[in-house]
This record gives structure tokens, C-alpha cells and sequence, in this order.
């Protein structure tokens, strides 16, 4: 017991004296969430930006808000506008029928539940010469519909898998490499105990990223997970565990470090880029989108996105549990068969 | 009485290349014997094989009179060795290693004897990269004998230091014997087999060619017409044994 204790406390020093390690997991996600947030979602923008659906005959009704200041109207298809409302370009999407008005916006967001008065209003305006116009809400259920409520869910799940990757496995290459397993076995070490304190270290480095993510995004833009923080940590937690088993795979035999940056920059730069972390995967070609719904990285991006944006209970995100925690166990058992100690 | 080490018929290959060929050997305690020879001698295989690394392919281990199969736990507590070429955590102070490898076992040396042992007291806060070659061996040495072993491995102790850090890990070794510790003691610089040794094996390619103390092996087979102990070294005896230059092999 003193033992594992003693190689936990090891386990964090080697992260925090790791000038590379602190970078990745503090510095990091910070910047993304500062650098990405500010430039999608600066928060001094005071025009409204109102996206129509160009494929309405009736939009000559709308000529007043496109001579105002206070509004940015952005013409477009039906499918483009949502894009632009998830990644809040647009507060809000009208559409015009022969009778009724239709606004699709966010309704707990002030600035979009003004655009649509203040849309309401101009069609009124214009009611003259044109047919009158039934208002129809429909609010979208997603409650954070900014970029950077986007992000933050999905850069947590990108510091998640590269710190398991290139943290705990690039530690445990570098110490078979340095001889140092092998000095480890020839002392009565206990093998399981140095797996148990990667993994126990590597959720010490976990608390830390999420207190990171969480609070700087609380802080700068007012993050909030909109379902249970619980959950949230449990399938950080558990996206964690899949990511570190992966990593005692990979890194079971290989006493190279290239070779393995090699075979995780493999491993998760394609996950990565298709898996949605950066942008939603909405946008991908279908078949794109159907293969990376198969990526671990996909499976946990989406869960943690439910759970933060959509409010997504421990029951909703269940079948994605249930794959992160095969893929944890089969890595696990995989890991201890072909380990190395040298 | 009983060996600390007995080794019987050992053989090892890799693929066709035999590492280890019939090799015999004992310790008893208080004995440090020095396995001499050049690179690819097979001094690190053997080495292995007797520290559990590595299963022989034939022949027989003995360790405290007991083997690697039945009583490993029991055997890795009441041995310490030093590899070669390990390298450490380089951010960890010398404290925090050795604590660490404390931690592996039941019976500890306090840290401050150890540090004054090998002569490290005044660098026990310190990162070990910021430590010199021969101050950082003497922490690898430290962390074999954290665990006060009756049995020590050293593989190649000083290989790449310099004479005076030579110097340092010898004196180290010398005060281990006097403790009455047994030592396995790997080298291939005839002048320190030669000064530690209480009994000296030379081994070329992976056999025994010669075995004794240094004088007796000195007497022996330095050839050389009237060669007197004083005049002769290790150096002579390797060279007419196996026409070889020892260091530049």
C-alpha cells in the first residue's frame, strides 16, 4: 500500500515537472477555448445576426431589418442557417410561408429571444402590403447553442485522448526504453501495482484538465453543463480509463518513442479531425459521418456533448457507456497479455 | 555451507548465437567476484540470467540456495542491483528516487546512510539531471542497496566514467565488502577487477577461460619470460589467453 502511494506521488511529480505535460493538459485547452471562442464568439457583437431561408418567396416582407444597423441578416438554405445556428453564427432563423412566421432560436438566450420580438415587430411593420404573418416558436432543444458550448465538451474529450496517449504512454515507452521496467522487475515491485498507479495518476491529471476545461470556460464564457456534472465526470472519467487502456496497448511492447508518436499520431489524428472535435460532424459526407460514429473518440465527444449541451441523463447516454467500457476492459486485458517489462 | 550464488552448467542462445556456454560459478559472502571480460563476452547475459531477467537454457541457478521459480519474491528482496544502462526520472531528486524504490520493499536502509555511503549527502535534494555521470551511478548504486542486500549486482559499474568517479564508485564497492556484503561485479578494465575482486572469472565469448585470484592468474598465464606478479597485470594475462586487447575490443 505504501508502495502504490509512493508511486502515485511519482506518477503525479512526473507530470508536474514535465514542462510538455503541464503545456498540454493546463495551457492548452485554455488557449483553444480562449483563441476559438473569441474568434467565433466575440462578445461585443451588437448587431443581431438573423439568418432567413432564402427559399421563402415572401422575403420582400423582411426589407426593413435589412436596412437597420441592428441587424445582420445572412440569406440561406434551411440546412446552412442551422449549421450556423449550432455554431452561433445566426440568434435565430425565420422563415415565411404564405400565413406564418416561423423562428427557430434558442429560447433561454436573451439576444435571440430579442431578435425574434424585434423580427416580430418589422413584419408588423410591413403588414400593409403584404399577407399577415402567424408568429410560430420553434424553440431548438439544444440549451448552449454558442461555438464555444460546442467546443468546450469536445476539447475536453481531445485533452482526454492525447494526454492518455502521449502522457501515460509516452511515459511508459520512455521507461522501458531507459532500462527503468526492468530495474522495476527485478525489485519486488508489485506489476499490478505500477499499472494501478498510471491509472490512478492518470485520473489526477483527469481532475485537473476537467477543473481546466470547466472553470475557464465558466469564467471567460459562462460554460455551464447543462446536464449532470455527475454524469459529466463519469464519462470523463470512464472516456479516461478507455484512453489510458488504449495507451497500455499501444505502448505494451514498443521501446521506441517515435515509433509509438507514430502509431498514436495514427491513432488519433483521424479521430481527431473526423471524430467532431473541432466542428460537428453535421457537415461531413454522410458515409464520413457513419464511419466515425465507430471512432472511441466519436463515442466520447458525443457523449460528453449530450450530457453538457443537451442536458443528456446517465440513462440517454447509456449504449456510449456501455462501448467506452468494453473498449476499456478489452484493452485492459489485451495490455496485460502483451506487456513488456524489457 | 550454503552459496550465495552457485551457478551449474549454465547455456543461453539467442537464435544460433551462443551468448552463454557451460558456465559454473559461486559467491560466498563477503566475496566479490569480478566477471572480466570484453564487450559481447557475455558478462551482461549471464548477468541477467542470474538476476530472473532472462530464463536459462540449461543448468542450474542458485540464489541464497534457492530458485528463481519457487522463491522469486523472497529473492528480490534480499538482492540489489544495478543495470546497465538505466536511466533514472530525470526531474526526481536523489530523494524522491530513492524513496521510490524504497517503497518496493518491506526492509529499508535509511536514506541519509545510504547518501553518506556514496558520499551523495550534500546532493540529496537535487534533480538528477542536474547530476554528473559518476554522481548518478553513485545513485543507481544507492537504489541497489536501499533494501540492505546480502547479495549485490553491479553490471559494469564504471563504464563511462571518468578516473576520479571510478575512483568514487570504488571506494563504494570497497566499503560493501567490508560490511560483508557478496558481490557480482562486471567489468571490462582489468585494473578494477584486479583491485576489488577477491576471485576473478574472464570470460570470452560466452565460456570461462581462466579463474582464480589475480595474482594466481597473474603467476599463470602473463607468459612473458619471468614476469613477477608485480610487473604483470590482468592486461597480459587477457591477451595471452585470447590474443585480444581487452578495452579495445
Amino acid at each position: 500500500m505504501y508502495s502504490l502511494f509512493v508511486m502515485i506521488k511519482c506518477r503525479w511529480l512526473e507530470f508536474r515537472r514535465e514542462p510538455s505535460a503541464f503545456y498540454y493538459v493546463i495551457l492548452f485547452p485554455i488557449i483553444s477555448i480562449v483563441g476559438l471562442g473569441f474568434i467565433f464568439n466575440s462578445p461585443h457583437r451588437k448587431p443581431f445576426s438573423i439568418g432567413v431561408d432564402s427559399s421563402s418567396q415572401f422575403n420582400s416582407s423582411l426589407y426593413e431589418l435589412r436596412g437597420d444597423e441592428q441587424f445582420k441578416v445572412i440569406d440561406g438554405s434551411q440546412d446552412s442557417l442551422e449549421t450556423d445556428l449550432k455554431r452561433g453564427h445566426i440568434q435565430l432563423i425565420v422563415r415565411l410561408t404564405d400565413k406564418e412566421a416561423y423562428f427557430v432560436y434558442d429560447p433561454h438566450n436573451n439576444d435571440a429571444y430579442t431578435a425574434r420580438l424585434a423580427v416580430s415587430a418589422a413584419l408588423e411593420k410591413s403588414a400593409g402590403q403584404s399577407p399577415k404573418f402567424m408568429p410560430v416558436d420553434t424553440p431548438v432543444s439544444a440549451a448552449g447553442l454558442r461555438y464555444v458550448d460546442f467546443l468546450i465538451p469536445g476539447l475536453l474529450a481531445f485533452s482526454i485522448v492525447s494526454t492518455s496517449l502521449f502522457g501515460t504512454g509516452q511515459l511508459i515507452v520512455a521507461n522501458r526504453r531507459d532500462n527503468l521496467l526492468k530495474r522495476y522487475f527485478v525489485t519486488p515491485m508489485k506489476p499490478l501495482s505500477y499499472m494501478v498507479s498510471h491509472i490512478v495518476g492518470r485520473l489526477l491529471i483527469l481532475a485537473m484538465e476537467i477543473s481546466v476545461v470547466l472553470i475557464s470556460g465558466w469564467l471567460i464564457f459562462g460554460f455551464k453543463v447543462q446536464g449532470s456534472l455527475l454524469t459529466f465526470i463519469f464519462f470523463s472519467v470512464l472516456g479516461a480509463a478507455a484512453f489510458t487502456s488504449l495507451a497500455l496497448v499501444a505502448a505494451s511492447r514498443t521501446s521506441n518513442s517515435s515509433a509509438y508518436a507514430g502509431i498514436v499520431n495514427a491513432i488519433v489524428m483521424p479521430m481527431a479531425l473526423m471524430g467532431g472535435v473541432w466542428f460537428s460532424r453535421s457537415n461531413f459526407p454522410e458515409w464520413l459521418v457513419h464511419l466515425s460514429d465507430y471512432f472511441p473518440l466519436t463515442m466520447l465527444v458525443d457523449s460528453l456533448r449530450l450530457i453538457a449541451l443537451e442536458g443528456a441523463s446517465f440513462g440517454d447516454a447509456w449504449a456510449m457507456a456501455r462501448k467506452l467500457l468494453s473498449m476499456t476492459v478489452i484493452c485492459a486485458a489485451g495490455a496485460s497479455r502483451l506487456f513488456k517489462w524489457y | 555451507m550454503t552459496y550465495l550464488i552457485e551457478v551449474k552448467n549454465l547455456s543461453k542462445s539467442f537464435q544460433s548465437f551462443e551468448a552463454v556456454k557451460d558456465l559454473s560459478l559461486h559467491v560466498k559472502q563477503g566475496e566479490c567476484l569480478a566477471i572480466l571480460g570484453p564487450n559481447g563476452a557475455g558478462k551482461t547475459t549471464t548477468f541477467e540470467m542470474l538476476e530472473g531477467l532472462l530464463r536459462p537454457d540449461s543448468g542450474e541457478i542458485l540464489l541464497f540456495g534457492k530458485t528463481w521459480d519457487r522463491d522469486r519474491s523472497e529473492i528480490l528482496s534480499r538482492i540489489g542491483v544495478q543495470l546497465q544502462e538505466t536511466s533514472l526520472y530525470k526531474r526526481f531528486t536523489v530523494r524522491e528516487t530513492l524513496e521510490l524504490f524504497g517503497s518496493f520493499y518491506k526492509q529499508r536502509k535509511p536514506i541519509n546512510e545510504l547518501l553518506e555511503l556514496v558520499e551523495l549527502s550534500d546532493k540529496m535534494d537535487v534533480e538528477l539531471r542536474k547530476l554528473s555521470g559518476g554522481q548518478k551511478q553513485r545513485v543507481y548504486i544507492a537504489a541497489a542497496l536501499i533494501n540492505d542486500p546480502e547479495l549485490i549486482f553491479l553490471d559494469e559499474p564504471t563504464t563511462g566514467l571518468d578516473p576520479l568517479a571510478r575512483r568514487g564508485v570504488w571506494n563504494i564497492i570497497e566499503n560493501l565488502k567490508k560490511e560483508g556484503a557478496g558481490i557480482l561485479l562486471s567489468t571490462h578494465h582489468m585494473e578494477e577487477a584486479e583491485h576489488l575482486a577477491s576471485r576473478i572469472v574472464i570470460l570470452d565469448s560466452g565460456k570461462i577461460i581462466a579463474q582464480g585470484t589475480s595474482k594466481e592468474l597473474i603467476e599463470k598465464f602473463s607468459g612473458g619470460e619471468k614476469v613477477t606478479v608485480r610487473h604483470g597485470t590482468l592486461e597480459d594475462v587477457f591477451l595471452n589467453l585470447t590474443g585480444k586487447e581487452l578495452e579495445n575490443v
